[in-house]
């Protein structure tokens, strides 16, 4: 190696060395936030979920997990989350992406339309959640519709067995054009000379849309499955201003058992919780990606 | 050209840094130009509300001077400044004879004066003095006419000194009077203005009289109530009085009879009448603390809180400002019929003696039996004193919302490093914090304390105060949460189940089970006891989905929705005539039973609430409970103060002042309640009637919402019930009231009719389950 080539490496080296500083200086402030408000919290929370109670701060190891595994309000709150994302999130990809193909052909007033099914994003859900009480009220105006139409008995929806049902349809009405917009620029961004290609050598709107859109669009179901299922775990808010802190059981959710245990100081209960409920979350997403990697690897781009 | 670029580069990123370190810093507290206070004197950092005025900023110390040594007969008031000096009246009940002094606050010295304001002390009465700058005296005087049957017919008069004290003419107050409704007619806060015209107060209105005692005019106040009077240094007069927003203020001009507006941001002085001094601030008592009120910026500051300076701000009775600019309060504790003038004395800061503090945790402040127990502590006490912190202050708390946000807040200190050594468990859950070793178990205190001893206590009052083994508090003193009802209905039961509570109300059928029952009430009354027979807290189980509860729904049904109470007038004998069979009442002690007992015109039987099983006991519900935390490192002057809080003389046991848990108090107080009154004669013999016997008088007359009842001595058959009822004691009254109202909230659509029974039990089961489970 020539004498100016190393002088030439030690420099671009230095260079790089000095870049790395400069963005390291310039991620602190991101990295100090994140730190500060999720990953150290995270670890405390870890902590006290091995811990006897905050005071004595004695090591129980898994003990908490136990008790809580055991507790029939956690059950509860597990299975009817549970119950509620497996639905909704399956319903929330497969309904927006149909809508999305919709739009994107030239269906009659598909800008209207657009705007109707994006319209519940700009809505508060304050509003959204005093709307869907008056509709789903004993006396409210779905009774009265089932009534006139099939000549059932009135159900106090929130209060019954079928409650999950009304925050299904309220979780589907507020996500569905979310999500629409984001198969519509996916949609938008498949090359179209692969599907002339396939309409030339005859394949019917059936193989193009499993064969090439479907595969196209890995990435974005994905995401949009990885979006819904937080949001499907964030329902808790619109429950919670419809029924308080303590719903009828079809609605307890697992934030409604957190918040509750928050309030009554039980940190153990809430923060084995939490970890547990971290852990779920993480093997769900970690099988999404693998399922993805294996079913769109040999997309291009 | 690349380094100007790479400097540029690197100012950017400092700055944003400094943006990020700089909105980070905005996350702390601002608060820091409050007080810091040491061994109970307080001081003040000035100017934290832009207030200048000589009063803020100094480190003050509370004088204490007894005006008179009397006794329990023996009452004094305190009218101000008057020739220099503190114009004071000592009343002496037992002989009817009062005399006025002067007090010297530089001498210390009190002079008799020679004068008096009353012709027959036993029809005449001093309601108030007013001196103007002059030393002009005005007094108010209350004097009863006819017999003591009529004593409604009370007539005020206000006589006028000149300033040498010489009488120079009354001013009958019959004919303003008489212009008001008769249940209206009590006139107060007496002011003598320096031009010789007189202000006072009647039903809602001032009325202000000229020099000749005519009357000039009246401003109407708008409120319910006029709490005070007091004259700003423009001459107006400042009043405070209960209004539509609770306590508000009023500004009278005499001169042309109108109001001036008010003044915002007003403390609220609930005790003693506003001062004002001489740079025209107003010096206002407020709950805590003392503040200074500056009408020109509408703005308040603190002077002072009463605990750092070791008063009983609760006592304040009245403030005044002497000529010299000293601040003097007078306070007034009508427990102990004392009373006790302190005026605030300006030291350095570094005279102040440095204690280690106690911090004494409370959601919503102290009653006055503890601000006294503290203060005497703070007082005798040379290495600690004791700190309130309280989490929901007037400052913070604007609606329920913010009331639970300071539950929030302390329930998160408890169980932190910043919990407070004592904590107030008024409001908190004793088992969640038992559970998390918050709690020292105050079996300890006994093995410490050589005047209190364990035995003496009652074994089933300690053990409702104990969660898993840990004593949680001691109580000072208990009442009992029962239902009451007279003899004849309730034969000699002492215990039922709902069906037989329900079976009784069926066997009156035109009477009403309580007062004013509506299916609301009826429903709270028939949980309060029974919420253990449908919630299982050790299974985390709970049985609301069953026929028990349906018929409880099914009964409360029955009463009215609402009652419109303006239109409802209760008999006085509604009780003995079985109109009304039952009282829900906290039972305060013997006295309390004995007016039931007039009431119902015969012995009352103490019940506890009826539940499923009939196994119930009675509920116990104390005053104030405090714990001590089990991290505390002032154990034992904690114990010191737990001995002078729980301090309890059967002296002092008054009407309604609750059931002593010890043993050989509760005996004084049961042998005190026997003891008969009799009428005596002149020279203190009992008198006989015409059959020879001694004539009874009643120990007392309570008026009540049906009537007036008079209280005899207790009979040993009355103790008997007492004793028993206490010693059914079993459970701590904490009422959980997110419980009653869900359930109150899910038995709505029955009551309206919109739901059937079995649908609404099973919402309540359903909701219950979670609710009993999340906490199993």
């Amino acid at each position: 190696m020539k004498a100016t080539d190393i002088v030439k490496k030690s420099k671009t080296s230095k260079k790089m060395k000095k870049e790395k500083r400069r963005s390291g200086l310039f991620l602190a402030p991101s990295f100090l936030g994140v730190m500060l408000f999720f990953v150290i919290p995270f670890f405390v929370i870890i902590y006290y979920s091995m811990v006897d109670n905050p005071i004595s701060k004695e090591f129980v190891f898994l003990n908490n997990f136990k008790a809580i595994i055991q507790n029939k309000a956690f059950r509860t709150a597990a299975f009817n989350t549970f119950r509620f994302s497996v639905i909704s999130v399956p319903l929330a990809v497969i309904l927006s992406l149909i809508l999305a193909i919709m739009l994107n052909e030239k269906v009659p007033f598909h800008s209207q339309l657009r705007t109707f099914f994006l319209s519940p994003l700009m809505v508060p859900v304050a509003s959204v959640v005093l709307i869907w009480q008056v509709l789903f009220h004993a006396n409210g105006a779905v009774n009265d519709i089932l009534q006139f139409l099939f000549h059932t008995e009135p159900i106090d929806w929130l209060k019954s067995d079928s409650g999950y049902i009304v925050v299904i349809v309220l979780f589907l009405w507020k996500n569905l054009g979310y999500n629409m917009i984001l198969f519509m620029a996916a949609l938008a961004s498949i090359p179209k000379d692969i599907i002339e290609v396939a309409l030339l050598e005859s394949a019917n709107p059936f193989q193009i849309f499993f064969k090439i859109k479907i595969r196209y669009l890995s990435s974005t179901i994905l995401f949009v499955t990885i979006m819904s299922l937080i949001s499907s775990f964030k329902v808790f808010r619109e429950v919670y201003l419809l029924t308080g802190d303590y719903p009828y059981g079809s609605l307890y959710m697992l934030q409604t058992f957190m918040n509750n245990t928050f309030k009554s100081l039980d940190y153990q209960k809430l923060s084995s919780a939490a970890v547990l409920m971290s852990i779920i979350m993480v093997i769900i997403i970690g099988s999404l990606f693998l399922v993805e990697n294996a079913f769109g690897k040999d997309v291009e781009g | 050209m690349v380094k100007k670029k790479n400097l540029l580069k690197t100012g950017c990123l400092l700055l944003v840094l400094a943006m990020s370190m700089a909105s980070l810093s905005g996350c702390g507290n601002k608060n820091e130009d409050v007080i810091t206070t040491s061994a109970g004197k307080a001081e003040q950092v000035s100017g934290s509300s832009g207030i200048e005025s000589e009063y803020l900023g100094k480190c003050y110390s509370a004088e204490y001077t007894d005006l008179y040594k009397g006794n329990e007969n023996t009452y004094v008031e305190l009218y101000g400044n008057y020739h220099g000096k503190i114009l004071y009246r000592v009343s002496d009940y037992s002989n009817g004879e009062e005399a006025f002094y002067l007090f010297d606050l530089n001498t210390k010295e009190s002079e008799k004066l020679d004068i008096k304001f009353t012709e027959d002390s036993d029809k005449q009465y001093i309601m108030n003095v007013s001196a103007n700058k002059a030393d002009q005296l005005a007094v108010l005087i209350n004097e009863a006419s006819g017999t003591s049957e009529e004593q409604s017919d009370v007539n005020y008069k206000i006589n006028l000194y000149n300033a040498d004290a010489g009488f120079e003419k009354t001013i009958d107050l019959k004919e303003i009077q008489n212009e008001y409704p008769e249940d209206d007619r009590y006139v107060s806060n007496l002011i003598l203005l320096d031009n010789n015209c007189l202000a006072f107060s009647i039903g809602s209105d001032v009325i202000i009289l000229d020099e000749d005692g005519n009357e000039k005019g009246k401003v109407n106040s708008s409120f319910d109530f006029i709490n005070s009077m007091s004259l700003n240094n423009e001459g107006k007069i400042l009043l405070t009085g209960y209004g539509m927003k609770g306590l508000e203020t009023l500004i009278v001009n005499p001169d042309s009879l109108s109001s001036e507006g008010k003044y915002d941001n007003f403390p609220m002085a609930y005790n003693a009448a506003p001062c004002s001094t001489k740079d025209g601030m107003m010096i206002v008592a407020s709950d805590n603390q003392l503040n200074l009120y500056d009408p020109a910026s509408q703005k308040q500051d603190l002077i002072l809180n009463y605990i750092d300076c070791e008063i009983i701000g609760n006592n304040i009775n009245r403030i005044f400002v002497t000529d010299e600019g000293q601040i003097v309060l007078f306070l007034q504790d009508w427990s102990s019929n004392t009373s006790e003038m302190v005026y605030l004395k300006e030291i350095d800061p570094a005279q102040v003696v440095q204690k280690e503090e106690i911090t004494f945790g409370t959601l919503f402040g102290i009653d006055s039996d503890v601000e006294k127990a503290i203060v005497n502590f703070n007082k005798k006490n040379e290495k600690y004193r004791i700190k309130v912190v309280t989490y929901a202050n007037e400052d913070n708390i604007q609606s329920e919302d913010d009331a639970i946000q300071a539950l929030s807040s302390m329930n998160n200190s408890l169980i932190t490093d910043s919990c407070p050594d004592i904590i107030d468990l008024s409001y908190v859950n004793r088992d969640n914090l038992v559970q998390k070793n918050v709690l020292l178990d105050l079996n300890e205190f006994f093995d410490y304390s050589s005047k209190y001893d364990k035995n003496d206590y009652l074994p089933n009052i300690l053990d409702v105060y104990t969660v898993n083994g840990v004593l949680t508090s001691i109580p000072k003193n208990i009442h009992l949460n029962v239902i009451l009802g007279g003899k004849s209905v309730l034969g000699d039961v002492n215990s039922w189940t709902l069906q037989d509570f329900m079976d009784v109300c069926k066997k009156y059928p035109d009477a009403q089970p309580f007062s004013y029952t509506t299916k609301e009430s009826m429903l709270f009354a028939l949980l309060s006891g029974s919420s253990s027979s449908y919630l299982n807290y050790a299974e985390g189980t709970c049985n609301f989905d069953n026929d028990d509860f349906k018929k409880v729904l099914e009964f409360c049904n029955q009463f009215p929705e609402d009652i419109d109470y303006s239109n409802v007038d209760i008999d006085p004998d509604a009780y003995s005539k079985h109109e009304i069979l039952f009282l829900d009442r906290t039972l305060w002690g013997v006295d309390d039973y004995m007016m039931y007992y007039s009431m119902y015109g015969e012995s009352v039987k103490i019940m506890g609430y009826p539940n499923a099983k009939g196994n119930n006991g009675i509920a116990l519900s104390s005053e104030g409970s405090y714990g001590i935390s089990a991290k505390t490192k002032y154990k034992e002057a904690i114990f010191e103060f737990l001995e002078v809080l729980l301090e309890d003389e059967v002296d002092q046991f008054t009407y309604n002042s609750g059931i002593s848990p010890r043993k050989s108090l509760l005996e004084k107080q049961f042998e005190r309640a026997m003891e008969e009154e009799y009428v005596l004669d002149e020279n203190g013999e009992k008198i006989v009637d015409e059959n020879g016997e001694y004539i009874r008088i009643p120990k007392m007359t309570i008026g009540t919402e049906t009537g007036m009842y008079e209280i005899y001595s207790a009979s040993k058959e009355d103790i008997d019930q007492i004793r028993d009822a206490i010693e059914r004691i079993d459970y701590l009254n904490s009422e959980d009231y997110d419980l009653y109202m869900m359930i109150y909230e899910e038995a709505q659509p029955y009551f309206k009719g919109q739901k059937s029974v079995d649908e609404t039990a099973k919402v309540i089961q359903s909701r219950m389950s979670m609710y009993i489970s999340e906490h199993y």
